[in-house]
């Protein structure tokens, strides 16, 4: 587990206020959309859409499992990724 | 935005919410728009997460976006990773989402569409979304514990122990209630039948080509997984009119039953990569694709509600199932309202992906809104049906009449006309032979969703199609969870005779693969035999069983919750968990006390237990209903004592007898806000 730097348990160490977390359920505000702005959010959408996609479909954590263990894309690394991933995949709960 | 546009825009949303609301209470007579179920649910949710979500997570849990996840802190890149709040709030909804919220709806239409509205509308603002909420939070702040560790820890080891009791019954009846729907939704459904069996060709193939041929490609292989299924769907068509494949795939219902046990078996004791995972993929695709078509559907075309707000059943004589409104309308809508399923996901994979604390509003919250929108697009699906059509599909032969005439006449003399022509026409529309006593609620839905959609995407031509999309859709969804429940209920079962050999417990030990599988599949199996043996439909004893189960869950949920919020010192928001909890253990302990102990014989276990003892029915009949009793009656007693144990346990902190003492990861600063700022 990491260093820990406050013993204090939630919401009683130093930093923590209601305003603070207000702030951050909040979000930000901002002006008025331009056209580009909304060419951009567009953009972002489609590309959360595909990482959702990527995420669900297990294709991100195949690209960590590469990453992790510095490998390339192969049959023997995906049978290596499907070996490690099998216990947590099929103990994966899907609901009624 | 300026502050008072803002407070005049949400006053907007509260007074439209309170007359699409009013709308759908007080409308009589004549029929309504669906657009008002949406409407009065859209608006709810959005005054519910804007307003009371906020004031959760401020005041009752204190979420602090300066502390760091355990997906922050034990980053692995395996199973603990921080993820875009976006992602994770797929991944969940895909995980919640199942046929529960489409299927208890659709029964529990028989009161009319009022009653399941309001509780699916109210039950899931302030109950289900509080429950996935706060569990969700804790499990968090907890390094990702699950439910029944949380319970340990928190409550005690009698909490644990039940916890684990109730998820392992309730994964049991869950699979055989869920199956029995497939069952029922097949038999003698050469074309379904046929769409369904080419699936699993199709998984195996999506498993090679994964493995071998272009490993990792996932996407891409769900994709062809998607047509495939699609070309097996039109495929289906032609062989519902080859009279000599039409009879290959004609099958009866305990042909079919067993067929689906020994899936089971099969799909538990193979390879995951092989199967299971490719199956999960492809019934994830299915899924999302589907929900979001049918929501597009409903508010594009806008369709009419043919079924009355309240049916003369609301007096507990409905033939889908027998009881009063309340507790029974409660338990059959579970997954759509309050689900204590989904407390094992929000402490299961959930909360190891989460990136920040106050994430967990929308994630938690937030995703179980979403899947009480689907609980309500699947009481619009029934109720754009004629009510007489509608019962004629939900009632079993064994109480309308085994006769499409006999059950004609029973259901019009009811007050819901239909005649056997009608029903004729409708099942030679939908490409069936017959669409009396299909009961379950899955044929229901796919006929109302075939109904929304034909209505302007191809017209009555492509109903069939439609509705065979909708059949597929359903037994898709199903047979995953039998795949992945029965999978997870091995381990479940393996990790518990571990304690007593163990050999029992190495998950990758083929003689004890095949022995847990077995016993796995004989509980659920056992439950499905005897519900397609029912002259009655199964239906009628097996859902009811399968919501008090989840419902009981949801409890124990609860009480992990509000000790967690007593022990924080938060007692004057207690009010926020302690209610859903009050009026679950209301709603389950009456259901129970009434499936045990009704003198009749359609509610009680034991009176129809003594109706069939008396007409001299066979003894397998007489003991299946005692065990239904039995099992009501040891559920119950489980949950109570958690209750109890709960209760004692906030009696000890409150009195100041014991010092609370939270088992919360200890405080780290985030780096994510930093990063956030720049």
């Amino acid at each position: 587990m990491s260093e820990v730097v406050h013993s204090d348990p939630t919401p009683g160490h130093p930093e923590w206020s209601e305003s603070c977390a207000q702030r951050a359920l909040r979000g930000a505000g901002g002006s008025p959309p331009t056209v580009r702005a909304l060419w951009v959010q567009a953009n972002r959408v489609c590309h959360l859409i595909f990482a959702f996609l990527r995420e669900v479909f297990d294709e991100s954590a195949y690209t960590r499992f590469l990453d992790r263990h510095k490998l390339e894309p192969s049959r023997s690394t995906y049978a290596a990724f499907r070996r490690e991933h099998e216990h947590s995949n099929a103990c994966r709960v899907r609901c009624c | 935005m300026p502050k008072f546009l803002r407070g005049l825009l949400w006053i907007g949303v509260s007074l439209l919410g309170a007359a699409a609301l009013a709308t759908i209470a007080l409308h009589r007579g004549e029929q309504i728009n669906a657009m008002w179920l949406v409407v009065a649910a859209v608006a709810t949710y959005s005054v519910g997460y804007r307003f009371y979500s906020k004031f959760i997570a401020l005041k009752l849990l204190a979420i602090d976006p300066l502390r760091a996840t355990p997906a922050e802190r034990l980053d692995n890149g395996r199973d603990f990773v921080p993820t875009n709040k976006w992602v994770v709030f797929g991944h969940h909804f895909a995980a919640i989402a199942g046929p529960g919220p489409l299927v208890g709806p659709v029964l529990a239409a028989q009161f009319g569409y009022l009653p399941g509205t309001l509780w699916i509308i109210a039950g899931a603002v302030l109950g289900g979304c509080v429950q996935d909420f706060v569990i969700l939070l804790f499990s968090v702040r907890r390094d990702g514990k699950s439910l029944t560790e949380m319970a340990k820890t928190e409550i005690g080891k009698v909490g644990g122990f039940v916890a684990y009791l109730a998820v392992i019954s309730i994964i049991i009846i869950l699979l055989g209630a869920v199956a029995l729907i497939v069952v029922n939704a097949l038999k003698s459904s050469p074309w379904g039948t046929f769409t369904i069996a080419m699936t699993m060709p199709i998984a195996v193939m999506m498993g090679v080509y994964l493995r071998h041929i272009r490993p990792g490609k996932v996407l891409e292989t769900s994709v062809m997984g998607f047509v495939l299924v699609m070309a097996a769907i039109f495929g289906g068509q032609w062989v519902a009119q080859s009279p000599s494949w039409a009879a290959v795939f004609t099958l009866t219902a305990p042909t079919l039953a067993i067929l689906i046990i020994v899936y089971g078996f099969a799909a538990s004791a193979l390879p995951v990569w092989l199967l299971l995972a490719p199956r999960d993929y492809l019934s994830t695709f299915v899924k999302l694709g589907t929900i979001t078509l049918l929501a597009i559907g409903i508010v594009a075309l806008r369709p009419s509600l043919h079924m009355p707000p309240l049916t003369r059943f609301a007096d507990g004589t409905g033939p889908v199932f027998a009881g009063t409104i309340f507790p029974f309308a409660f338990i059959t809508i579970a997954c759509g309202a309050v689900s204590g399923f989904h407390s094992l996901i929000s402490s299961g994979t959930t909360p190891k992906l989460i990136r920040r604390e106050t994430e967990t509003r929308m994630v938690g919250y937030g995703g179980m809104m979403a899947e009480s929108l689907v609980a309500i697009m699947a009481m619009i699906a029934a109720c754009v049906l004629q009510p007489g059509v509608y019962f004629a599909i939900n009632s079993p032969a064994g109480l309308v009449g085994q006769t499409p005439d006999v059950a004609a006449a029973t259901i019009s003399s009811q007050g819901f006309p239909v005649t056997a022509a009608e029903m004729s026409s409708l099942a030679h529309a939908v490409g069936e032979q017959t669409l009396f006593n299909r009961t379950g609620g899955a044929p229901a839905f796919a006929v109302g969703m075939a109904h929304i959609f034909s209505n302007s995407l191809g017209g009555e031509a492509v109903m069939a199609i439609w509705y065979h999309f909708a059949i597929m859709f359903e037994a898709l969804f199903i047979l995953t969870i039998l795949d992945a429940g029965t999978r997870v209920g091995r381990f479940m079962v393996q990790d518990a005779l571990g304690h007593i050999w163990r050999p029992l417990g190495r998950t990758s030990w083929y003689p004890s693969i095949l022995l847990t599988s077995a016993i796995v599949v004989n509980f659920w199996g056992y439950f499905l035999w005897n519900g397609v043996k029912d002259p009655l439909g199964g239906i009628n004893s097996l859902w009811p069983l399968f919501g008090i189960c989840n419902q009981l869950l949801a409890a124990v949920a609860l009480c992990v919750a509000t000790t967690i919020v007593i022990k924080s010192g938060r007692v004057r928001y207690v009010l926020v968990t302690l209610i859903p909890l009050c009026w679950l253990v209301a709603v389950t302990f009456s259901a129970a006390w009434q499936k045990v102990l009704n003198p009749n014989p359609r509610i009680g276990f034991l009176a129809h237990a003594r109706q069939l003892e008396a007409a001299g029915a066979s003894a397998r009949l007489i003991f299946n209903d005692r065990l239904d009793a039995a099992v009501s009656g040891v559920l119950v007693v489980l949950v109570a004592v958690v209750v109890v144990e709960s209760v004692l346990e906030w009696a000890r902190v409150l009195s100041g007898r014991k010092v609370a003492e939270l088992k919360e990861a200890p405080f780290v600063m985030t780096k994510l806000a930093l990063e956030e700022q720049g």
